[in-house]
């Protein structure tokens, strides 16, 4: 099981797979790379899940903005992989709609602290 | 932050690292204890004698467990005196070397310009 | 100076709170020491060799009396009886407990004080020249800017996890006395057409293990254009600076690697496609910042008046040598600024006792309008002393052994607090720095010696800037021994440079018998008021070389 937080403080349980239209995307891809690549048409409608790496590393977030930028309002820009709870409001304010968290990292820095 | 290698063993070896709440420099004594590092001269330290050794001694305090009471925790080589050989370590074990707070210029302003 | 509004108030209490959890959560064990290192050191909570070291942040040097006081409760209270001023102009605590640091944060921030982004790979509290807004030679008071990009800087949430610290520093003079040249961006502001300011943008300075002197990156900025164009530059650097390697993750190595014209076109490409939509109300906010910092309302007539008038009471041979070398020109006529050193004989530079900080914050708030400045050379300094109140601010601060005349002059060290307390140190700076202050004190007459910059670091990373000293040493261990290498002819003002690296490495005791023959030869050889760095320039590494080993003397 993995968590959903939204950005309205909901918390969604994802049973298994995230929606099948994502695309991964790790938050050191340079952004030409993901201009070329993922924001063409084909890709345009799907979730976008940016993988932090290591919560240390801060790409991730200037990513945010500037995909926020380009990408259509009908696509849901994630943030996965090596976030921790102080991170969350960061988030929001880049321009993420959701974070994915793994069952793991949820309760190891228990279910309240993401509770932002 | 292992400050130096160890090249000898022949003196043993001992673990010393932070208290996590209060950042004091702390040692590891032979009851499995952390103890205050300036108090060393006063206690008995856990010692290795090999590389096996230390390598077991620092896997006993379990270091990467979140409820370790100390962090950064090191192996640091001793003089014949028991004491750490390294001016670094032996600076932790006594305290800054200068005199600071009330007592800094106390007696040392017989010099002037 | 500037007083919190309902925003700051809340933001800073907030991250108290928060502080609050994340200590709680880290010694309950839901954090790991990896993942609240970042957290602490966002709060400038070091581990250092004896303890946890927590710096706290003074935007841009600037202290009331209310605040100075707090630190000096703070240092009974929490650690033992003193301060260390540093050279980012913040103030440093020895001996805190990790338990006791929230407890200390909600203390500094009923005073309007806190130590966010005094640490970690974020933007560092910004500095600026301390003589900013009284200084005779300034053009533009550099203070509402400070503010602005501290406001702006401040828990921005896009580059809390850049790939390495980033400091700013700002100037408003010809004359920089803010080292903005060594800093990853430095800015010049100058007089604009309409009485708004012109920012030039110096880029990818630093000292550490690779010094580097700024390029001037971007020229004449506007107030509108300036926050659009540091978001553009920080994303930059956030997305392109290197991550692998954290001696080379600072600006100045992207630079490098980038090549100035083609960072500057990223720059530039970013700066065009950012939405500026969040940046609208950004000049009007500058603007409310500006009676934060008016000047005050003298009496021209009367104040001229006084500046004319000789205080007879300051021609005695020690106060007048003490008004000749620690008080400075004026922006206000009747006016001066008071320079405090830090540096009394046998002192440690920087250290402050309680007791010190108690009396300074009653000489301020009764003699220079509840103000006071740190200055990045580890001093203090009253802006707005009256001509009149000069003789009673000398005797107050004689009083507290804080009226040594020895503003810029060799014996003005600036030490890093080395092995004595910090944990990259390879040596100690303090002792050494003690004993050649001592060595200098005794041969020579300072005064006659005139201005020259010793400044010592304990480690590569070069907290105590002595690669931009007259004549800078730094700290190393060689196998268990502390040596000390020598650096000649660096500068940190406007025409800012990197000394130059002498042959091996002397011992901690040879060290002050050194400095006294590089110092000696000096006077020798120099022509009037020359500089040390103009002469060095003249005669020449190799000479000097030589008196620096003493071979041919």
């Amino acid at each position: 099981m993995t968590k959903q937080l939204l950005k309205n403080g909901d918390v969604i349980d994802l049973a298994g797979q995230v929606s099948a239209d994502s695309i991964r995307v790790p938050a050191a891809t340079p952004f030409t790379e993901i201009q070329t690549g993922l924001l063409t048409q084909e890709l345009k409608q799907k979730t976008v899940l940016l993988e932090f790496s290591n919560f240390a590393d801060g790409r991730g977030f200037s990513l945010a903005k500037m995909l926020k930028r380009d990408l259509p309002s009908s696509t849901t820009l994630a943030a996965t992989g090596a976030i921790i709870p102080d991170q969350v409001a960061l988030a929001w304010q880049c321009g993420f709609d959701s974070i994915i968290v793994s069952d793991e990292l949820w309760h190891r820095c228990g279910p309240d602290s993401w509770m932002v | 932050m292992a400050a130096v290698k160890i090249k000898d063993y022949s003196h043993g070896v001992m673990l010393i690292a932070n208290n996590l709440l209060s950042g004091l420099s702390v040692y590891l004594n032979s009851d499995h204890q952390w103890l205050l590092l300036e108090n060393l001269a006063q206690g008995k330290a856990a010692v290795a004698y090999s590389e096996q050794e230390a390598a077991e001694l620092l896997a006993s305090i379990n270091p990467d467990d979140f409820l370790c009471p100390v962090v950064d925790p090191y192996i640091i080589q001793l003089d014949g005196n028991g004491k750490p050989s390294h001016s670094r370590e032996l600076l932790r074990a006594t305290g800054p070397s200068i005199r600071y707070g009330a007592q800094a210029t106390q007696g040392t302003n017989d010099v002037s310009i | 100076m500037y007083q919190y509004n309902e925003v700051d108030q809340i933001t800073v209490d907030d991250r108290c709170r928060e502080f609050r959890d994340q200590v709680e959560r880290r010694i309950e064990g839901t954090l790991s020491e990896a993942e609240f290192k970042p957290l602490r050191l966002m709060n400038g909570l070091y581990l250092q060799l004896h303890a946890y070291m927590l710096r706290v942040a003074i935007p841009y040097g600037v202290l009331n009396s209310i605040q100075l006081n707090k630190l000096a409760d703070i240092s009974d209270k929490y650690d033992r009886g003193y301060g260390h001023f540093t050279t980012r102009q913040n103030i440093q605590f020895n001996w805190p407990t990790l338990e006791e640091v929230p407890d200390l944060l909600e203390e500094l921030a009923t005073v309007q004080m806190h130590a966010i982004q005094t640490s970690g790979n974020c933007i560092r509290n910004i500095t600026s020249d301390p003589l900013a807004g009284v200084a005779a030679d300034e053009e533009v008071d550099p203070r509402p800017i400070c503010e602005w990009l501290r406001q702006w800087s401040t828990l921005h949430p896009e580059f809390r996890y850049l790939p390495r610290k980033f400091k700013f520093a700002i100037t408003g003079s010809a004359n920089d006395r803010a080292a903005i040249k060594v800093h990853d961006i430095g800015l010049r502001l100058r007089k604009g057409p309409n009485g708004d300011p012109l920012i030039d943008l110096w880029l990818g300075g630093g000292q550490g293990r690779t010094p580097k002197i700024a390029q001037l990156f971007k020229q004449g900025l506007t107030v509108e254009q300036l926050l659009p164009y540091l978001e553009a530059t920080l994303r930059v650097y956030n997305l392109h600076g290197r991550r692998d390697n954290k001696y080379k993750a600072r600006i100045k190595i992207l630079l490098a690697e980038t090549g100035l014209e083609a960072l500057q076109a990223q720059v530039q490409e970013e700066y065009e496609a950012l939405d500026k939509s969040p940046f609208v109300n950004s000049v009007a906010e500058l603007k409310a910042l500006y009676p934060h910092f008016a000047q005050p309302l003298v009496d021209v007539a009367q104040a001229s008046e006084i500046a004319n008038v000789i205080d007879e009471k300051l021609s005695g041979e020690e106060v007048a040598r003490w008004y000749k070398q620690n008080t400075r020109d004026h922006k206000l006529a009747g006016f001066r600024s008071v320079m405090i050193s830090l540096k009394p004989a046998g002192g440690i530079p920087g250290d402050a006792t309680s007791a010190q900080m108690r009396a300074l914050a009653a000489i301020a708030k009764r003699f220079s309008r509840d103000e006071l400045r740190v200055t990045h050379r580890q001093n203090l300094i009253l802006p707005w002393v009256a001509e009149k109140d000069l003789y009673a601010v000398w005797l107050a601060l004689r009083e507290i052994d804080l009226a040594e005349s020895n503003i810029d002059l060799p014996s003005d060290i600036i030490a890093c607090p080395g092995m004595d307390y910090c944990a990259l140190a390879t040596a100690r700076s303090i002792p050494v720095a003690q004993d050649i202050s001592k060595a200098i004190r005794k041969t020579e007459l300072q005064h006659d010696i005139g201005k020259l910059a010793i400044n010592i670091s304990g480690c590569i990373n070069a907290c105590a800037h002595h690669h931009v000293a007259d004549i800078g040493v730094l700290g190393l261990d060689r196998a268990g021994v502390e040596n000390y290498q020598i650096t000649l002819g660096g500068r940190s003002d406007e025409n800012a440079r990197v000394g130059e690296r002498m042959g091996p490495g002397v011992s901690a005791d040879e060290l002050p018998a050194t400095i006294e023959r590089v110092v000696k030869f000096y006077i020798k050889e120099r022509r009037d008021d020359e500089t040390f760095s103009l002469t060095y320039d003249r005669i020449g590494k190799t000479e000097f070389k030589t008196a620096v080993y003493g071979v041919a003397e």
